[in-house]
């Protein structure tokens, strides 16, 4: 589904170093890192392009059938939405025409499947502590329906 | 004895957030006039800081861990925070959320931010915690200090010093550190990973102690570590490791999983305010073997600091993942498999920081 556009949850905050993401899902606990091919599709994400305009931009900068990459970026968009990482943005405008610049013929390195880390171990500290956000109608009123 | 009322604190603004940061005030100021008062000054980040207690259950369980931080300094503090608890003073409660405990989750936590007025509520243990921004003024109240958990005990009024801080360019990390007066590491790593048996093994050795669970740290002008707490955390098995520390374990409560030591007072000059930081170290327990140090990636240093940092300052600041980035990216990383004998913990980062100073470093 070229057409296709998801974006960051609002639930998660990511940092990038040496080309690879970390990204922690406040709600879960559980945080990731993605490879740099990964992360480079993440900053994808990150401006609500469409899957389309991902397969483009990675296609001018990686060796790869257009079906190859596709099916990889079907694949990893799949498997974010599913740890409630993305959201569909469908509607909404990206901005893919600011991704990076196309790498000249003949520069481009092979593509390969990204890959997402999930690491589990800071599940239990939501569950144990989980934080309430109070009302905005103030202290000392209890967010309706809410206990987290 | 009443304590000196601070001027600023007559401020009643029309917010109903900074009204009640008024209501908890003058529920300290109750307190304070049927207790026993304790003013207490300390360099915390670098920052003057006035701990006033209300009673001496407060004063006497909350004052051990920043002993290695206190001043006789009594100028203007720039922070001022009171603590008291109401069995010890007989005064009731602040006003507090009305919401039951969560059965199944005893560590819930109620937070508000309303840009000026922070506050975290814990129901269970009954623990307050507020921070009045443009005051500079912040509370700690506790149902019965004889009571409070020894995690708070270790680390105290730790919302208020990370909200308070953190507008200052200093960030709360979960995280322990260790070295000399020109420069040490910063050791990071979710529980289990071997931090607390680097810290920890560190205390009596030629490295001072700046920090087990928490410390902060500031990237300008040159990333540094500051101490906030001198306490460490032992569970009671892990204990028998340290033969050198187990006199000085402290345990609040028979059924706690961790005794609690407080390493100013295993070793008075053992323990520093701070130094520069000239490197990360993710400890990995291998059990085994020699302990050696190994060149670490930053996205695995990363991986080891932020999360169980931001997860853990209930709420963290804009940026503050950021500003972890911007830290790892500042100094080398390292990956330290830890080995048989604790004692070669101090050995190979003493060494590693000789290492750094001389250009030899991997």
């Amino acid at each position: 589904m070229p057409a296709a556009r998801y974006k960051v949850s609002p639930r998660v905050i990511n940092e990038t170093i040496d080309g690879e993401a970390v990204m922690i899902n406040l709600a879960s606990g559980n945080y990731y890192i993605l490879d740099p091919i990964g992360a480079e599709i993440w900053t994808y994400v990150e401006r609500a392009a469409s899957v389309g305009e991902i397969v483009d931009g990675l296609s001018a900068r990686y060796e790869g059938s257009s079906a190859d990459i596709e099916s990889a970026v079907d694949g990893l968009l799949t498997e974010l939405q599913g740890e409630d990482l993305v959201v569909p943005a469908d509607g909404e405008n990206g901005s893919a025409h600011a991704a990076a610049p196309a790498a000249a013929t003949g520069d481009r390195q092979p593509f390969a499947t990204p890959k997402l880390e999930k690491f589990t171990d800071m599940q239990d500290l939501i569950l144990i502590d989980p934080v309430h956000q109070v009302d905005e109608a103030g202290w000392p009123h209890a967010k309706p329906g809410g206990r987290g | 004895m009443s304590p000196p009322t601070d001027p600023r604190l007559g401020d009643r603004t029309a917010s109903g957030f900074s009204a009640w940061a008024d209501e908890v005030e003058e529920t300290f100021q109750k307190a304070s006039r049927s207790a026993s008062v304790h003013d207490r000054r300390y360099r915390i980040g670098g920052h003057a800081v006035r701990l006033l207690f209300a009673g001496d259950a407060a004063h006497e369980r909350l004052t051990r861990t920043f002993a290695h931080l206190e001043t006789s300094d009594d100028g203007e503090p720039e922070l001022t925070v009171r603590l008291w608890d109401s069995e010890t003073t007989g005064i009731g409660a602040p006003p507090v959320p009305p919401v039951e405990p969560d059965e199944d989750a005893p560590g819930a936590m109620y937070h508000l931010d309303d840009g000026r007025i922070k506050a975290v509520y814990q129901p269970g243990p009954q623990v307050l915690s507020v921070l009045d921004e443009e005051r500079d003024a912040g509370w700690y109240w506790c149902h019965n200090a004889a009571t409070i958990p020894f995690w708070d005990q270790a680390a105290p009024i730790r919302q208020i010093l990370h909200h308070w801080l953190g507008a200052r360019g200093i960030q709360q990390v979960h995280g322990g550190a260790v070295g000399r007066a020109d420069g040490g590491v910063l050791i990071v790593g979710q529980p289990g990973s071997g931090k607390s048996t680097c810290s920890l093994a560190s205390v009596g050795s030629e490295l001072l102690y700046a920090g087990d669970d928490y410390v902060a740290v500031s990237l300008e002008p040159e990333p540094r570590v500051h101490s906030l707490y001198c306490s460490g955390k032992l569970e009671h098995d892990h204990a028998k490791r340290f033969p050198r520390l187990q006199p000085f374990v402290s345990i609040t409560d028979p059924a706690d999983d961790k005794g609690v030591v407080y390493a100013h007072e295993v070793t008075p000059e053992g323990t520093t305010p701070g130094f520069p930081l000239k490197a990360i170290i993710v400890p990995r327990v291998v059990g085994s073997g020699d302990t050696q140090i190994v060149k670490a990636s930053r996205v695995a240093a990363l991986a080891a600091l932020a999360p169980s940092t931001i997860i853990q300052l209930h709420v963290p600041r804009e940026g503050a993942f950021a500003t972890m980035r911007k830290l790892i990216e500042s100094v080398p990383c390292y990956g330290l498999a830890l080995g048989a004998d604790v004692d070669d913990i101090p050995k190979r980062i003493g060494e590693l920081l000789d290492r750094l100073d001389d250009g030899t470093a991997p």
